[in-house]
């Protein structure tokens, strides 16, 4: 109800227009007309092709100063500030071919144009992006540690993100949004290239691949109202979209040599090119290191082929294959004590991870006439993740008994299609309508037993033991999801859109459950249970956004989106007989709601400001309950309670040297700053310790990300600061920490980073200090692995990149 | 007038989001007034904070420092006997190591309950009292006269149980036998009630206020979270029940191994004073939940603070449970290893009427408290 008052509220307040319009031609630099080119007045939803004769036409266009942009495959984009007061207006363009010669002006203009961070258009391929709050991170331009994938760095204007800073080297990423957890970032549906990589999309949705860095020319972020296109996260999507081949050369080399502090080495190198109809991109990259801590070396390798054939003008089809296999030992957790004394010692010499991951994915693109285009991707995953160690109290040694061996073998394959069609509902007034369908079916073995009492990476499990648990987890999941934009006006739109979700989740297995003397750990009883559990259901969740375009330089958009998480695996496995999961229990759900403000002051200033408000219901939790017949007590897992996030994320970009006026193609300064103020608090729980208005763990309510960077000719230096504020590690708000570390307050921390770029010609170096000032600090207390215990953050290091481009 | 009416959408969005309203109590006495509430919803809870300070006093100072206290001095005495007994072994001796040996082992019931802060940090419960202890490691660690008994490593076969078999383990005579061939056993027996005095004396010293004062943290610590005070002893206060329900009964009677008993595995097997330790360690948790001090005055316990929170009903359940408790544990005679195999039944119905009290304490009471259970445990009977 509210929502819809919104909306006639901001209706009342549009006029209308009587028809006008821009219209002309578009020609080579020869004068030959060029079909098929994309015309489109920036920052407004007009956008349009040229037909077979190079003409095009924009109309019901209101007076107003635009930038007209205008690009076509192989030709070099086009952009035209347009005066227009109505009536009927005649442009004409000529592209030019883009030519290599060109390459080092068209950096210059980028140098000068961008700020390192983009928003989606409206409508990209078969997706619909109006009026949700998304971001698109430009690689290139970003300054960061590439070759470990320096997530504070890369992410760091992306507003109101949690950062979790517990791997060496970027293996795996933490990140989590609004106040989400950040762990492997479960809380977003990650993809590359448009595809699932998590170990298992709803039922386990960790991360263990993370795309290098090196190899990507953007991350595209969309927050809580991704839902209804890509799956029902309350964080939304992260999509990781590789480079693809040069364009124009049959051949296209990069290689990149990094080598850092603790032994750090990275190897990158990238062909890529198009020959004919065909367009391939590929890379390997290995990378090693001892890490800042002791017993933290590892040992990477990823690698990665894609090759897209345009079979004609309309169809294409796109092949990937990702392999990545990576070995790290970890060093474990610390004690409060452990780590003021010095976070770079472990406590713990026989713990490893091991992962290795496959990825297939492939994309046929049809364009069924002008106005309707249809995707179909196909994928799959086979990998498997093992986690081999004592996990004990780390507040006490090793006992070096026999270690716990963790493994994951997860298979996984589904179709994901799309069909987007443009048709005008009003005349002039271009609508957009989204149809999806979408098939995942994962499965995943769970096993969990007893490993040799050495200290070597020997992932097996020891012969002659019953394994711990073994457990056969499956997820079937169909999705039909539908989104319409309708352009009510030149100035704004509304974006209903729905989707419905089946789920099958199951667990079938065993596991032992031995009952062990209370002091001396013996082995009094085995038990050995077996379980079969089913859930299906239906899921409906809604959404509804609006964009409103004051001006070209102005959106205001606002988003209400319904979200959940499915029952992990973990929810429902059983692992003692004293423990007992709800029967009825419930999906996590909720919706998350934006209202923002985007935009630019002239050429030197951009923003992005959004209040949103996440409220999470059900969320699954255990309390203690009692059986008053057998008078005995055991841990009940359930949905216990209800938290809601609300908060103000806030992106300023300001180019100083333009703001006063002084542009300049060789020199630049510029600065930023990323703010976000986040509280989360729990508005209900069936845990009397959990009260209402206590903070939600891992949720700093001050997060700051700001920095500056200065640009001479070729040379760019920048500075980065980020401040996190103080965190609660869990539920009932503990102010001390305890001795097993597990428990208790993160402070808050500031870190530093240096990074400086310089190019010539085929050259490029890279070069940083991450951490400046020698922080210690950390960002999470671990229950488990890779601790149990605090898991320090890095302390100073530095790197050195050399770029070399071939071909 | 574009700006305007943004300004007024965004004005209007915080007022849209639904449920992001504050409600809450909004009165500044009560323990729960939220600032930021705009509107009262009747959840107002009024201070019980002034109290829990003089209960956690009452237990901190009345009752924690002096069974610490005492331990600590029957230590010194029990190692000044064993170094009476080692430079002159004869059956006097070995007689007043044996008696201080049970007077320990009887004050340790009341010291086991406090495993959090310091006594946590240095694993004492287990230093002290991991039962049943690790024989073969013992004479193993004897004939080869290499062990580092202040390791966590150690806990097997240190401590309490090690003395209560080095000392009970054979017929008096054949343990000064044993003793004078062997000057490795003399030397372990020392270290180990050397080890045990000290394992003790620092924890006390961590808590003493002439040491590192621990009492001040203790009892100036309130709220509810899983690191305030009153939720680390409601935790320890359930753990060591459930110790004594498990460990000192219920394992031995059978309770955990589908009625296979394993009357070897009590405490105190070797001295026999089995069932009396379990009475003490009852009577421990008594006097804590109700805060009687180790002089004997009635002061402010769990129970006071139950009954300031206005749970009369629960408070009396739990009273009558822990006297049918008391009087069922009264009937088992010693040693108790024998009594599992003559008599189970009457082992049984202590056992029975010990389990029903848990119920109470460790939903209810922590419902009450609003603390929580953090402790997991793998009790699978």
């Amino acid at each position: 109800m509210r929502i819809f008052n919104l909306i006639l509220f901001l209706l009342i307040g549009v006029e209308v227009f009587a028809g006008n319009k821009i219209s002309g031609k578009v020609t080579d630099n020869e004068g030959n007309a060029l079909p098929m080119a994309k015309v489109l007045l920036e920052q407004t939803t007009f956008e349009t092709y040229s037909d077979e004769s190079g003409f095009f036409s924009l109309e019901n266009v209101p007076s107003n100063t635009y930038t007209l942009v205008v690009f076509s495959h192989g030709f070099q984009k086009k952009e035209q500030i347009l005066v227009y007061d109505g009536g009927n207006l005649m442009v004409d363009i000529q592209l030019s071919p883009i030519e290599l010669q060109l390459k080092e002006v068209v950096i210059q203009e980028q140098k000068s144009n961008d700020f390192g961070i983009s928003y989606l258009n409206s409508v990209e391929g078969t997706a619909i992006y109006a009026s949700k709050k998304n971001e698109v991170i430009l690689i290139d331009d970003v300054a960061a540690n590439k070759s470990t994938n320096n997530s504070r760095q890369v992410f760091a204007k992306v507003s109101g993100l949690s950062v979790w800073e517990s791997d060496p080297a970027g293996l795996q990423l933490g990140i989590g949004s609004r106040g989400l957890n950040p762990n492997r970032t479960s809380n977003f549906n990650t993809r590359q290239n448009g595809y699932d990589i998590s170990a298992d999309a709803l039922g386990y949705p960790e991360s263990y691949y993370t795309p290098p860095t090196e190899s990507l020319e953007r991350i595209e972020v969309i927050r809580g109202a991704a839902s209804l296109q890509y799956g029902p996260q309350f964080g939304g999507l992260i999509n990781f979209i590789v480079k693809k081949g040069h364009k124009e050369k049959p051949l296209d080399a990069t290689v990149r040599q990094t080598v850092g502090s603790y032994g750090f080495l990275n190897s990158f190198v990238s062909l890529g090119g198009t020959k004919d109809t065909w367009n391939y991109y590929g890379f390997v990259q290995h990378k090693q290191g001892n890490g800042w801590r002791e017993n933290s070396d590892f040992n990477a390798n990823t690698g990665y082929i894609s090759v897209t054939k345009s079979c004609s003008k309309k169809l294409s089809l796109t092949f990937d294959y990702t392999y990545m296999y990576y070995l790290s030992q970890q060093a474990g957790g610390l004690t409060d004590k452990q780590f003021e004394e010095n976070p770079q010692v472990s406590y713990r010499n026989r713990n490893w991870f091991n992962v290795k991951w496959n990825l297939g994915s492939l994309k046929l693109n049809y364009v069924l006439s002008e106005k309707t285009y249809v995707t179909s991707q196909m994928f799959g995953l086979l990998a498997y993740r093992n986690a081999l160690g004592e996990l004990g109290r780390i507040d006490r040694p090793d006992p070096m008994d026999n270690r716990d061996l963790i493994s994951g073998n997860f298979k996984n394959f589904g179709n994901e299609t799309r069909i987007l069609h443009r048709y005008n509902l009003i005349k002039g007034m271009p609508s957009v309508f989204l149809l999806g369908a979408r098939y995942y079916n994962g499965n995943t073995l769970n096993q969990q037993g007893e490993a040799n009492d050495g200290s070597g990476s020997d992932f097996y499990y020891l012969e002659g033991t019953s394994l711990y648990s073994d457990y056969r987890f499956s997820n079937k999941n169909i999705a039909l999801f539908s989104e319409n934009m309708f352009t009510v006006s030149e100035r704004l739109s509304i974006t209903p859109g729905v989707r419905m979700e089946y789920i099958n989740t199951s667990a079938v297995g065993e596991y032992r459950a031995d009952v062990l003397h209370p002091n001396t750990g013996q082995v009094l009883l085995e038990i050995d249970s077996s379980e079969n559990k089913q859930s299906k259901r239906n899921v409906p969740l809604l959404g509804i956004g609006s964009s409103y375009k004051p001006n070209s330089a102005m959106e205001s958009y606002f988003n209400f989106s319904q979200n959940y998480r499915a029952i992990n695996f973990s929810d429902i496995k059983i692992v003692n007989p004293n423990y007992q999961v709800d029967s009825k229990i419930k999906d996590e759900s909720g919706w998350n709601a934006d209202l923002g403000l985007r935009g630019k002051v002239k050429n030197y200033l951009a923003y992005d400001l959004t209040l949103f408000c996440l409220m999470y219901d059900n969320r699954i939790g255990t309390v203690m309950k009692k059986d008053t017949i057998t008078y005995q007590t055991y841990m009940y897992r359930t949905n216990v309670g209800q938290a809601r996030n609300a908060g103000v994320e806030s992106f300023v970009e300001l180019d100083v040297l333009k703001a006063i006026g002084k542009d300049s193609a060789t020199v630049g300064a510029s600065i930023f700053s990323n703010v976000s103020y986040i509280n989360a608090e729990y508005i209900s729980s069936m845990d009397a310790s959990i009260k209402e208005g206590n903070r939600v763990e891992y949720v700093p309510e001050i997060n700051v990300k700001t920095g500056v960077s200065l640009v001479y000719k070729k040379v760019k230096v920048s500075y980065q600061f980020t401040y996190v504020g103080e965190q609660f590690s869990e539920a009932t708000n503990a102010e001390k920490a305890l001795s097993t570390a597990i428990q208790g307050k993160i402070p808050a921390y500031k870190v530093s980073d240096l990074s400086f770029h310089y190019s010539y010609k085929r050259y490029g170096i890279d070069a940083g200090v991450n951490n400046l000032f020698n922080q210690m600090y950390y960002t999470r207390r671990a229950t488990s692995y890779p601790g149990p215990g605090i898991i320090p953050a890095d302390g100073r290091n530095y790197y050195l990149t050399l770029e070399i481009k071939l071909g | 007038m574009n700006m305007r009416l943004i300004v007024f959408g965004f004005l209007l969005g915080v007022f849209l989001f639904p449920s992001c309203k504050r409600k809450g109590c909004t009165d500044p006495e009560a323990v729960n007034y939220w600032e930021k509430a705009k509107k009262d919803d009747g959840s107002c809870v009024y201070d019980q904070r002034n109290f829990l300070f003089e209960v956690l006093d009452d237990i901190g100072n009345g009752i924690i420092l002096p069974r610490y206290r005492k331990m600590d001095s029957l230590l010194v005495e029990l190692n000044n006997a064993v170094i009476t007994f080692s430079n002159d072994i004869n059956e006097t001796n070995l007689a007043v190591a044996q008696n201080k040996l049970k007077e320990a082992e009887k004050a340790w019931q009341k010291c086991s309950t406090f495993e959090f802060g310091p006594a946590e940090e240095n694993s004492l419960r287990s230093h002290v009292n991991t039962f049943p202890t690790d024989t073969v490691s013992i004479e193993q660690k004897i004939s080869s006269g290499s062990y580092d008994l202040s390791s966590f490593l150690a806990v097997g076969y240190k401590g309490l149980p090690a003395l209560d078999y080095l000392l009970f383990e054979s017929s008096n005579n054949k343990l000064i036998q044993k003793f004078s061939s062997s000057a490795n056993r003399v030397t372990f027996l020392k270290g180990v009630s050397e080890q045990l005095h000290n394992d003790v004396e620092e924890v006390y010293t961590l808590w003493k206020s002439t040491g590192n004062n621990y009492i001040e943290t203790f009892v100036t610590t309130d709220g509810t979270d899983v690191s305030s005070s009153l939720s680390l002893l409601v935790n320890q206060f359930n753990f060591d029940y459930e110790l004594l329900k498990n460990a000192k009964i219920g394992i031995p009677l059978g309770k955990q191994t589908l009625g296979v008993p394993y009357p070897e595995q009590t405490e105190a097997y070797y001295s026999g004073i089995s069932a009396e330790l379990a009475r003490e360690s009852l009577k421990g948790i008594f006097n804590l939940y109700h805060g009687i001090s180790e002089s004997g005055v009635d002061n402010n316990g769990l129970h006071d603070y139950l009954i300031e929170l206005d749970n009369e009903p629960l408070s009396s359940d739990i009273n009558a449970q822990f006297e049918s408790a008391i009087a069922a544990l009264n009937s088992v005679p010693d040693p108790l290893s024998e009594t599992i195999v003559s008599n189970p039944t009457i082992v049984d119905v202590a056992y029975e009427e010990i389990k029903k009290l848990v119920i109470y304490i460790k939903t209810d009471l922590c419902t009450e408290m609003e603390v929580s259970i953090t402790y997991s445990d793998g009790d699978g009977d």
